[in-house]
């Protein structure tokens, strides 16, 4: 992320648009990385008066400074002194220096003269050492760990982020994106303590609204950093749209995005599924005979406060849907959210595949009011389907 | 498949029970739960929230709530802070304001601004609330100066109660806990529930649109605010009633002068560059300009500036043409002068307790190398800055310089020579800093030196300084020229003192 005075963008009528960069611009990204790892072992004063070389009269010294700010952020400093604590030097100097009752540049020396020898160091080093903590005398240890295209990438998603400090709410589209994306997509807006509420259906798409607590009483711009922090899990998901409210200079504007945008996550994808039991179920159902087709594009059931994600649906050529939730090892806390979740989801076309090794009997699923199925080891394909031909 | 029967006598039956009525604190909200429809009278107060299916409140509203909701819950889990009994370990007679300002915020329910200048003893007042209200307390500092301080004074005035930190490095809630406003804005939502009493000491920052929240997100139904300038530029102090309470009590400094801040006199030092000086300044540009002239640069445009930074990193030579640049430029800023007029200062009070004021940091550091001087910045940490305070309490230094750090209400007990080196023309920053000088102390009479450079814009930023009317009325005057040459060092004698004390009363 970036200070708000390195950000760009534009307005066009009622909205506005982060700038990203246009390829020639790409070209400060290496210069600033190369600028960076000569400065190895020097000090960060150095380093900073290099950069500012490096931006020159250039208009796009804003560029250079915010891919600086990106870079220097992945890279480590360090003390140039080595054993010396400058701390204890300090204390030792100033002490000394106080008990001569009465300060002046003469009696200074003489301090500095006193004490030197106990530092093995001449009486001017000495002086300079003082402040060696200072972090513009600190050493650049560490460079940043990435190529010139990652810092592109980190520095339009800072852009794309930039804009969002100041947004009252956002509205997300999401359309046919598989349940692991749903689920960590909502467990981010959680963490990062935001709020959402969902509307819409499987076919059309869902719209998530997102703000937070206090945004009931009043519209405020008190989570447009949380909402920024959060961007790069929306990055994740495969296919979604963006429509943030920005408020600026006490106008509303609106600022969209979408899946087609050129950010990139800055990080690996995750597994295609949440576990093997998932995996290995999808697999073998493929192979299974059967005119219902599997699918990993499902509902999500608004809870009030939480969701809840099937991990599959089913769907017959007849139009008929049914969705699949699998219960495999879970700790006991996560166990009872989710038996929670069951029962307020309360779906009757929802058959759930209970694992033998959990500690949890029928009794526990009274209100559940769709199928219920246990199994051992791995959940055979067959199973499920009678369960469906059961179904009303 | 068989459909197996575990018994588990429902231990996994613990969903929402939906006939409870409860309240509780949804981070920086109060949310009601388990009621159909909302028991009348509450709707001043209270928002549906379709997000959650439940009733929604914002939580600074927790007071007038509480009160018409009381009987209709089953269950208030809104509030998380105790009672608790503080028996202050201080031997403490406050003075008639002191008493009086607590007085008065009492009989606004414990909800109110204390105005009052910088040296009456703010912090001792906001020691007198929280003993009174007998509730888990968050104090909000703008500082680590004053996060130590109260930390210090909360330490010595409550030595069995744990003291928390949150900010500079600590995140330490405990049920006493003092944070800066940075970080109790940050931590807000998930703090907001813990406390029965907050202070916010410089309560004039906390209108800010950032700070504020401390207070809309809180449900403390006891507010303290203390400052010596409620007023802001921007006029946002008009939310400090809503946020905080009215202002309950206020005095300004002539209403206190006599009792509690000891008499001061301001004398001003105009400096010029000696003949040595100007000579050196001569030679560092000579040997500038050599470099300049060999390399082809010129310094009139940015371009041309940057090319001498970009081979002045190159050469043995370029590194001594830069160093011959950065000297010129201090000694046009007459630093050298000033450090002059400081030594003399030194001289002239030796074994005095002093502190030095610069405007920027490096002149700050420059003090401190020079003079050996211990120097506080705002980089100087949490701790290192406690032990500079303490021994300069103790004594064991005589002398410390500071940035800016000390401009809000920081206690230095008795400083009695005062060495503005530099400065803005704030006024605030002038009431702040003559504040700390006139702090009573044991028949103390202060100094304050204003060192200013002759014949540049410095001389206008000191008759801007002087323009609050506090401390003009009180000052007398001194027009003290100095000329320092370093052929004629100069003997203390030559400064004269016409110093007259302040306030003869």
């Amino acid at each position: 992320m970036l200070p708000s005075d390195l950000l760009f963008s534009h307005k066009r009528g009622a909205q506005i648009y982060p700038r990203f960069l246009r390829p020639e611009q790409c070209v400060w990204a290496e210069r600033v990385l190369t600028t960076i790892r000569e400065h190895q072992h020097r000090t960060r004063g150095e380093l900073q008066a290099a950069l500012r070389a490096l931006e020159g009269d250039s208009p796009d010294y804003r560029i250079v400074r915010g891919f600086a700010h990106l870079a220097l952020n992945a890279a480590e400093f360090a003390l140039a002194t080595g054993e010396l604590n400058p701390e204890m030097l300090r204390r030792d100097v100033f002490t000394l220096a106080a008990e001569r009752s009465g300060y002046g540049e003469t009696q200074a020396r003489e301090v500095l003269e006193a004490i030197a020898p106990r530092y093995q160091l001449e009486a001017e080093t000495l002086r300079e050492a003082l402040y060696a903590d200072l972090p513009e005398n600190h050493l650049l240890t560490a460079l940043p760990d990435f190529a010139p295209e990652q810092l592109v990438n980190r520095y339009n998603l800072a852009q794309a982020q930039g804009l969002l400090y100041s947004a009252l709410c956002l509205r997300l589209t999401a359309h046919r994106n598989v349940p692991g994306e749903y689920r960590r997509l909502f467990q981010h807006l959680k963490f990062h303590g935001l709020m959402y509420a969902v509307e819409g259906n499987l076919d059309d798409g869902y719209q998530i609204y997102v703000d937070g607590p206090a945004s009931l009483f009043k519209q405020t711009r008190k989570y447009g950093l949380q909402m920024a922090i959060f961007l790069p899990a929306l990055l994740r998901v495969s296919r979604w749209e963006m429509e943030a409210v920005l408020r600026r200079d006490d106008r509303d504007i609106s600022y969209q995005l979408d899946s087609q945008s050129p950010l990139k996550p800055l990080t690996a994808a995750p597994p295609a599924y949440d576990s093997l039991l998932e995996e290995h179920f999808a697999r073998r159902w493929e192979k299974l005979d059967t005119p219902w087709t599997l699918e990993r594009e499902v509902e999500i059931v608004d809870l009030k406060g939480t969701v809840f994600v099937p991990d599959f649906a089913l769907r017959h050529p007849n139009g008929r849907v049914a969705h699949v939730e699998i219960m495999g090892f879970w700790h006991p806390d996560y166990l009872r959210r989710k038996l929670d979740k069951l029962r307020r989801a309360a779906m009757p076309d929802l058959i759930v595949a209970v694992s033998e090794r959990l500690n949890v009997g029928a009794d526990d699923f009274r209100d559940v009011p769709g199928p219920v199925l246990f199994f051992k080891g791995k959940l055979e394909p067959r199973a499920v389907l009678e369960c469906l031909e059961r179904l009303p | 498949m068989t459909h197996h029967t575990k018994d588990t006598a429902g231990f996994y039956r613990t969903g929402r029970d939906d006939t409870e009525r409860q309240l509780r604190f949804d981070r920086g909200t109060l949310l009601l739960e388990g009621v159909a429809e909302l028991p009348a009278g509450l709707e001043t107060w209270f928002c549906y929230d379709p997000r959650v299916d439940a009733y929604r409140a914002p939580a600074n509203r927790y007071s007038d709530i509480i009160g018409p909701l009381k009987g209709e819950l089953a269950r208030n889990k809104a509030p998380r802070y105790q009672r608790r009994e503080l028996s202050c370990a201080l031997e403490m007679t406050p003075y008639p304001h002191q008493q009086e300002a607590l007085a008065a915020w009492q009989t606004a329910k414990g909800r109110g601004v204390v105005v009052l200048p910088t040296g009456a003893g703010k912090t001792l007042v906001g020691l007198l609330a929280l003993c009174w209200a007998r509730r888990d307390g968050l104090i909000m500092v703008p500082t680590l100066d004053l996060m130590q301080q109260w930390y210090a004074l909360l330490r010595a005035a409550f030595p069995d109660q744990d003291i928390g930190l949150i900010g500079g490095g600590y995140h330490e809630p405990q049920p006493l806990t003092i944070a800066t406003y940075d970080s109790a804005a940050r931590h807000i939502e998930r703090l907001g529930d813990r406390f029965g009493l907050l202070i916010f000491d410089e309560a004039h920052h906390l209108p800010s649109e950032f700070y504020r929240a401390i207070a809309e997100f809180s449900l403390a139904p006891y507010r303290l605010g203390l400052t010596a300038t409620p007023e802001r530029g921007d006029g946002k102090d008009a939310d400090l009633p809503e946020l905080i309470g009215p202002i309950v009590y206020r005095k300004c400094p002539e209403q206190l002068a006599g009792d509690v801040l000891a008499d001061y006199q301001v004398r001003q030092i105009h400096v010029d560059l000696s003949p040595t000086e100007r000579a050196a300044y001569q030679q560092a540009l000579d040997d500038r300009n050599a470099f300049l002239q060999a390399n082809r640069l010129a310094l009139g445009s940015l371009e041309g500036w940057n090319r001498f930074v970009m081979l002045s990193a190159r050469s043995v030579e370029g590194r001594r043409a830069m160093r011959a640049h950065r000297d010129t430029r201090r000694i046009a800023h007459a630093t050298p002068a000033k450090l002059r007029a400081l030594g003399l200062i030194l001289a002239n009070h030796p074994g005095a307790k002093t502190v030095i004021f610069t405007e920027d940091n490096a002149t700050a550091y420059e003090v401190s190398q020079r003079f050996l001087i211990p120097c506080l910045t705002h980089q100087t940490v949490v701790k290192e800055r406690q032990a500079i305070l303490d021994h300069f309490k103790s004594g064991i230094y005589t002398a410390i310089v500071t940035s800016n750090v000390l401009n809000e209400g920081v206690d230095v007990p008795d400083a009695s020579i005062g060495v503005i080196l530099s400065g803005s023309a704030s006024a605030r920053e002038f009431v702040q800093r003559l504040g700390r000088i006139l702090r009573r102390g044991d028949g103390k009479r202060a100094v304050l030196y204003e060192v200013i450079a002759r014949e540049t814009r410095e001389e206008r930023v000191a008759d801007r300084r002087r323009a609050p009317p506090d401390a003009a009325r009180k000052a007398e005057r001194i027009e003290a020229t100095l000329a320092l040459f370093d052929l004629h060092p100069l003997s203390p004698k030559v400064e004269r003192d016409e110093g007259k004390s302040g306030n003869g009363t």
